[in-house]
């Protein structure tokens, strides 16, 4: 609990830090690519550990049908998305389906919506559907980095890398490994390059319906 | 791919130094490396204007379809290694 309340808190921080100009502008400017850089530097660290300290004894061990896991949090996904969807109204199912099938990966599934929903829609509405999902895969990558640890706690090992969706495989895989232990990084990038692979076919399908 | 290739490269050179006895790297460094990501994260979502237009009347509702689609996944996840367990139980 503690970690996911600093977590928040440095991302909160963050924003008040750029929107108040507390932070001198050369350093908002390249804010973006100062956290690539940095999730760069992380994916070093952990690469770097994971390979030096019984890689092969890690990978011997690990279990084979944990690599359906990407299909489970796939479902319980969507079910839950339309679930909440449905209480908020204003769009369809479908809708719903498309934003919850981007799995954290907010610049593809926002610009597929904005794409293929257009013509239905219009500019204006497809325009804010996008936005929809842009900020709700966005808020999933970020509700995945600061409640990992709630997730371990309360759903297991795997709870932190479905939660995290596309985003286990680089973003959050450093704060999965953290919390979850090694053994977990295997899963976890299988997990986010299944995923990444589905979004695209999922986001398409259902606003295809 | 660049996050790929980082990864794969570093586990490689990791893997090729296994024999080499090396530090271990302290937990607190990945905690304050993680912290310093987050924080250039928000910076960054703080500084796009296009966002800060939109969270107004969009952002509670994102906010909420993005923790329930993460928590979806999660009790998913729980419901998974539970049919796994029991599974292997019953072999």
């Amino acid at each position: 609990m503690k970690g996911s309340l600093i977590a928040i808190l440095m991302f909160a921080a963050g924003i008040a830090a750029a929107h108040f100009h507390i932070i001198p502008d050369d350093i908002t400017v390249r804010a973006h690519d100062l956290a690539l850089y940095t999730l760069y530097a992380l994916l070093a660290l952990v690469g770097f550990e994971f390979g030096h300290n019984n890689m092969m004894g890690t990978l011997r061990g690990i279990d084979a049908p944990l690599f359906f896991l990407p299909f489970f949090s796939i479902a319980g996904t969507l079910v839950a998305t339309v679930a909440l969807g449905m209480l908020f109204g204003q769009w369809s199912v479908k809708d719903y389906f498309a934003v919850g099938s981007g799995m954290g990966y907010y610049s593809l599934s926002s610009l597929l919506i904005l794409d293929v929903r257009g013509p239905e829609l219009g500019a204006g509405l497809a325009t804010q559907l996008a936005m929809l999902a842009f900020l709700t895969n966005m808020s999933r990558e970020l509700v995945a980095l600061t409640c990992a640890p709630m997730f371990r706690k309360y759903f297991g090992r795997l709870g932190p890398v479905a939660a995290a969706g596309v985003t286990s495989v680089d973003v959050t895989l450093p704060v999965i490994v953290k919390v979850c232990g090694q053994q977990t990084m295997v899963v976890a990038v299988v997990n986010g390059i299944v995923l990444e692979l589905t979004v695209p076919l999922l986001v398409t399908f259902f606003c295809s319906l | 791919m660049t996050p790929m290739f980082i990864l794969l490269g570093m586990l490689s050179i990791g893997f090729l130094l296994r024999k080499i006895n090396l530090p271990k790297i302290p937990s607190w460094v990945l905690t304050g490396i993680v912290s310093l990501l987050l924080f250039f994260f928000g910076a960054a979502v703080g500084a796009d204007k296009a966002v800060e237009a939109e969270i107004g009347h969009l952002g509670a509702k994102a906010l909420l379809l993005g923790f329930v689609g993460a928590l979806g996944s999660a009790v998913a996840a729980y419901g998974f290694l539970q049919i796994l367990d029991r599974y292997r139980k019953r072999k």
